[in-house]
């Protein structure tokens, strides 16, 4: 049997072309999800087999060009000079084929063989743009594929063309951009300054470039490689034309326009587009934000009506797990059954029914991603956002916070600058994730029956105060810099695509699993462990002397130690805090809903919620929010505001409560 | 460099047509004339298709940012950035509204 030929072939397009489509169909579910190496960057891969070879496909960050201003293009180049692919494959969206030629004009200058790709050419002739691919392979001179991958239009033939293209078969030779004619002589002179120093992998043509664009990258790399008498030199011609960022991007633009004259007609002028049209509607800021808020509505609406008696349904079904466990654990000792029952069982368990709301929430939220909404959404809260120093790809990140507050921490790399990502995760835990309103409906419908819509809104209201409140000082006073400028592409509408929305809730969800499950479970177990050890009453345990030790500090807020402990589990997962309630307030078959109204106050559950609501989140946040913002510096920081916040807020919440006699 | 400068001082009080694109009102057309700010950014916006010389319109100038159309793209420009790039309006747009 012949062995198996191997590729490495790597996945580049901008965003919005459909390369996920094309991914997803080329991996299915062989797809790995982890992180470049030291970069919070998600790295996607895949296997595709066919015909006696084996890909791997690197599905590169989607990007505009490929420079050094922002993390994942410095990883999708790091990439391509360094793993050296194969193959490149670069997706283009036909409807704006010119914009997508740019990233090729940086790609070709790299050295791989590129293929391209052309998709989205039903759109393209919606809008009355017609692509002649044959045309744009002739003067580009590599293979250009005429694609609908929604359709599953032209996947076949990108296969069989990466195959072809590696048997070395075919005569790869394009043309590749130049600068600017009236910079060709500077150019020529910096080749003629580097080019004895440059050494595999890079390209003598795209360091000098990178150089003339002021990548700093390349500028520190090329510094320390220099003579100091050429780097003077050259650093000289950079300062006597400032221009020459200019220079190479019009020579790309000169390229483009060479290269699409034959190849791009359009047979439609002046038409309106459903786009156009539907944004007359949701980016006018009077119907835009009304409308925005009534989205949110409506997905809290469907993810309580269908995800809370999903969730009930699993409890169910866990508590018979359970009972059906027990008599299999008789004989042991008490402590294993009692740390696999409770412990484990119970851990996993808050986990799993968990789980129905946030599939729900996810697949709303990728919904309304795919069909092109959520760049709206951002675009209509930009101005909002700049209040706590932020602007509108940030309001991204914190809706997902809404559902979980683990994936809006690690949605939150969308955000270029390091200063906007570090305020962005700072704030995400004071949005109330659906465990934190898991806990508020219930411990307020048992206290304040039938008025606790009255009570419930103003505490999810307070905590988008705190979250105001600490983003106007946070951004004033410590993370302070100019904002980065928002620039967002607003991409077409169009209809959902079932499986890339399937495929990425499966994703997030088991990204979810994996990344909280373990954190909540394994705290779970040390939490059993903390209440029934030394004595097996909780009074007796070292979480009840725990409590017993911050009941001091629950005293200004009105909470007892009992309280405090619910308070304190919750930081293994929110709705831990209502178990615990029960477990102290030993309420046995009574149901706790019968035995809150009788040991807790008005004025010390407003405040319990209050500060359930605003304590440091949940374990699995907490890991995630040191790993993302990779400094203990600023993670120490945010966990002090937090207790700050809390502490503060449980204080006034009380004696206001108190004084209003509620 | 300063000559530059000058010309473009000159530019902007012989061309009354010449404004920033956070001036433009919205459905006006124009082309691109300049853009000025950090590398970083003018090299991102170039690659999302807006270069000196581009066609563009002006989809939607109010309360937010700005909503930039060219070339089949669309992309929202903070105010900010919005006040760092002249464009040349288009007679035509700018005698329609008249």
């Amino acid at each position: 049997m012949k062995a198996k030929k191997k590729l490495l072939i790597a996945l580049a397009g901008q965003p919005n072309v459909g390369k996920s489509t094309v991914f997803n169909i080329l991996t299915g579910l062989s797809q790995h999800v982890g992180n470049w190496p030291g970069k919070t960057v998600e790295k996607k891969e895949g296997i595709h087999v066919s015909d006696n070879v084996e890909m791997r496909l690197v599905d590169l960050p989607g990007t505009y060009m490929l420079t050094a201003f922002s993390e994942e293009e410095k990883v999708a180049r790091d990439f391509i000079i360094n793993d050296c692919p194969d193959v490149i494959v670069l997706i283009a969206s036909a409807a704006s084929l010119e914009k997508n030629l740019y990233l090729l004009s940086e790609l070709l200058l790299l050295g791989p063989p590129v293929i391209v790709g052309v998709n989205m050419l039903d759109v393209a002739e919606g809008q009355g743009i017609h692509i002649d691919t044959d045309a744009l392979m002739k003067s580009l001179r590599i293979p250009v594929i005429p694609m609908v991958a929604t359709k599953n239009e032209g996947i076949k033939e990108l296969v069989s063309e990466i195959i072809s293209l590696t048997n070395g078969k075919m005569e790869y030779n394009p043309p590749i951009p130049e600068v600017s004619e009236d910079h060709k002589a500077i150019f020529a002179r910096l080749m003629e300054l580097v080019g004895e120093h440059i050494s595999t992998p890079y390209k003598t043509q795209w360091i000098v470039t990178k150089l003339m664009e002021g990548d700093p990258d390349i500028s520190k790399m090329m510094e320390g490689i220099l003579p100091l008498d050429k780097w003077n030199e050259i650093q000289r011609i950079l300062m006597d034309h400032e221009d020459s960022l200019l220079a190479v991007v019009r020579g790309k633009y000169n390229w483009i326009k060479d290269m699409t004259r034959a190849s791009i007609s359009h047979f439609r002028k002046g038409q309106i587009l459903m786009t156009d049209r539907i944004d007359q509607v949701l980016t006018r800021p009077i119907l835009g934000i009304p409308i925005l808020l009534g989205v949110l509505a409506l997905i809290f609406f469907l993810t309580y009506k269908i995800g809370v008696p999903l969730q009930g349904g699993i409890e169910n079904l866990i508590s018979s797990f359970a009972k059906w466990i027990e008599p299999a654990l008789y004989g042991t000792p008490a402590w294993i059954s009692g740390m696999l029952i409770d412990g484990v069982i119970g851990g996993a368990g808050s986990v799993l029914t968990f789980l129905p709301i946030l599939v729900i929430f996810f697949a709303l939220m990728v919904f309304l991603e795919d069909v092109g909404y959520m760049a709206r959404a951002a675009f209509v809260m930009d101005r909002f956002m700049h209040i706590i120093g932020l602007h509108g790809k940030s309001f991204l990140p914190m809706f997902l916070g809404f559902g979980c507050n683990v994936p809006a921490v690690l949605g939150a790399r969308i955000i270029e600058s390091r200063r906007a990502r570090l305020l962005t995760i700072l704030l995400i835990p004071f949005v109330p994730c659906t465990a934190r309103l898991a806990v508020l409906t219930f411990v307020a419908s048992a206290v304040f029956g039938e008025r606790a819509t009255i009570f419930s809104w103003p505490i999810v209201a307070t905590n988008i105060l705190a979250l105001g409140v600490v983003g106007i000082i946070a951004s004033r006073f410590f993370l302070k810099g100019e904002p980065t400028p928002f620039i967002m592409e607003l991409p077409l509408y169009h209809k959902p695509n079932l499986k890339t929305i399937g495929i990425t809730v499966w994703k997030r969800t088991t990204a979810f699993v994996k990344r909280a499950g373990t954190v909540i479970l394994g705290f779970s177990i040390l939490l059993w462990f903390m209440s029934n050890f030394p004595g097996r009453r909780i009074e007796d345990s070292i979480l009840g002397w725990l409590g017993r030790l911050v009941e001091p500090l629950g005293t200004p807020m009105g909470l007892d130690w009992k309280m405090m402990l619910a308070l304190l589990s919750s930081f293994i997962a929110k709705e831990n805090s209502i178990a615990t309630l029960g477990i102290v307030y030993e309420v046995g078959g009574e149901g706790l809903r019968n035995v809150l109204p009788g040991v807790m106050s008005h004025a010390s559950a407003l405040s319990f919620l209050v500060v359930m609501m605003l304590f440091i989140p949940c374990a699995a946040t907490v890991v995630v929010m040191r790993q993302e913002m990779g400094s203990w510096k600023w993670f120490l920081f945010s966990i002090i505001i937090m207790l700050l916040v809390f502490f503060v807020s449980g204080i006034i919440t009380y004696n206001l409560a108190l004084f209003l006699g509620i | 460099m300063s000559e530059k400068k000058e010309l473009k001082e000159k530019d902007r009080g012989l061309n009354k047509n010449l404004l920033l694109l956070s001036s433009l009102r919205e459905g006006e057309e124009g082309t691109v004339y300049s853009m000025s700010g950090k590398r970083g950014m003018t090299n991102r916006l170039a690659a999302m298709g807006l270069v000196p010389g581009t066609k563009i319109k002006v989809l939607r100038n109010s309360w937010g940012p700005v909503i930039v159309l060219s070339s089949n793209t669309r992309v929202a420009i903070g105010k900010g950035q919005a006040c760092k790039i002249l464009i040349v309006r288009d007679q035509k747009t700018s005698a329609e509204e008249k």
